[in-house]
């Protein structure tokens, strides 16, 4: 198990060394719990225990209101969040790669928490936007997996990608392609990112891939398989529309 | 020799046990150093033990060990410490299968009383949840903050995983509520 990946610095002196410790330690427990090993040297959990314990953490990271006294809503899930972002999107991301994972904590399950998600970064307004550009990261690297698109994006996540001025200009790209690889564009055209497409869609198939491969630096692990995938999208969404043309020619014809 | 296999092995061992005897008398009696610092004294303990552990490991006979030596070490209250921390690296290796319930408690307590936290946890991260005083341990490891322990002594003991997880996240709330929020609106 890789420890030091955890150990990377949490934000500034908000936390205590102490507390920073019991922190990662609490993550390093999340991260063994959901992908079905014990803590912190054991073997394998049971197929049982492992079920168990998946389905416990999500379900007591997704609680709505989990302190007696009031409070924000979900803080559980935001207290983990501002404690270390970039780690507890790493963990989620190794978890929902893990297939043990994906077979015990159920389809609605995995969608709701992706929800939450989203629910307590874009309304909170301590998340700072480099912290609110790794949830689309992990979101878009979700969208990107094959037969796996269990995650229902809303339109305020895109009204969100827009508002992130001094996020980096590529990733904001990379966002935008991948957002419209799930069709939101239809429904919720903004003014930017429909100059984006007017642009981008002049662009020959071979320079989409092209630009795809210089704007997806940060994306590796997903670009290869994301590109073929979005390319495909847009040819039928062209097809479509070419279709819908001809037909309305037709239409004027026959009138 | 009797030929029956089981006898001789029987035979064998019992000699073998009688030979550990008369090290541990020897080395406690005839060669024990009577005079001078503790340290002379501390050296000849961590010379015998881990020889006589080793030797108990092999014979699989972890009762001589912990009853045995145990007792002949326990008189002495330099060389019970020694004793207790003659099982430390053995424990980190995961030797011992199980460990008599006395000695792991005698353990726990001279590893707190000397503020050996570090190696006290990871020692019992290690150990099986079975042989542990659970209540001794959870007062313990509370009083000390020593989460990694209690991460898993209530996930593998109890099945709960929420418990721990809900007090640190508490925890880190409340730093967060004091420091962070100043200091990410200063920030931005």
């Amino acid at each position: 198990m890789n420890f030091s990946f955890f150990l990377s610095f949490s934000k500034g002196k908000v936390y205590s060394e102490k507390m920073i410790e019991i922190g990662n330690h609490a993550l390093v427990f999340i991260q063994c719990t959901l992908s079905g090993d014990a803590f912190p040297f054991g073997a394998r959990l049971s197929a049982d225990m492992a079920f168990y314990g998946r389905n416990e953490i999500v379900e007591f990271l997704s609680y709505l209101h989990p302190r007696l006294s009031g409070g924000l809503l979900y803080t559980n899930l935001r207290t983990l969040l501002h404690f270390n972002t970039q780690d507890f999107f790493n963990l989620l991301t190794m978890a929902f790669d893990n297939e043990g994972f994906l077979r015990d904590v159920d389809i609605l399950k995995r969608r709701s928490f992706c929800d939450i998600l989203l629910r307590v970064m874009v309304d909170d307004v301590h998340f700072s936007s480099h912290e609110i550009s790794i949830l689309f990261r992990f979101l878009s690297r979700q969208l990107a997996k094959q037969g796996q698109q269990h995650i229902f994006v809303q339109g305020m996540l895109f009204e969100q990608v827009r508002k992130i001025t001094d996020a980096h200009f590529y990733l904001r790209t990379t966002l935008f392609i991948e957002l419209d690889f799930e069709q939101v564009r239809p429904r919720y055209s903004t003014r930017s990112s429909d100059e984006f497409f007017q642009k981008f869609d002049r662009f020959s198939s071979s320079e989409k891939c092209q630009s795809y491969g210089v704007i997806d630096e940060d994306f590796s692990l997903t670009s290869k398989n994301l590109s073929i995938v979005f390319l495909r999208r847009r040819q039928e969404i062209d097809t479509r529309n070419e279709r819908f043309e001809e037909k309305s020619h037709l239409v004027g014809a026959l009138s | 020799m009797p030929l029956d296999v089981e006898k001789r092995r029987q035979v064998v061992s019992e000699r073998m046990v009688s030979l550990l005897q008369g090290y541990l008398k020897f080395s406690l009696n005839e060669v024990f150093p009577q005079s001078g610092a503790t340290e002379v004294l501390t050296e000849h303990y961590r010379k015998i033990l881990p020889r006589s552990i080793d030797y108990c490991i092999l014979l699989d006979r972890l009762d001589l060990c912990f009853g045995l030596i145990y007792d002949l070490f326990s008189s002495d209250s330099i060389a019970h410490g020694i004793y207790l921390q003659c099982l430390e690296p053995y424990i980190m290796k995961n030797r011992f299968e199980t460990i008599s319930p006395v000695v792991l408690k005698d353990f726990i307590n001279y590893y707190a009383e000397n503020k050996y936290f570090n190696q006290l946890e990871q020692c019992l991260n290690r150990l099986d949840v079975s042989c542990l005083d659970i209540e001794q341990v959870i007062t313990l490891t509370r009083k000390h903050d020593l989460y990694m322990t209690l991460f898993h002594l209530y996930s593998e003991a109890f099945k709960d995983f929420r418990t721990i997880l809900q007090e640190v996240i508490e925890r880190l709330e409340q730093e967060f509520a004091k420091n962070g929020l100043k200091k990410k609106i200063k920030s931005e």
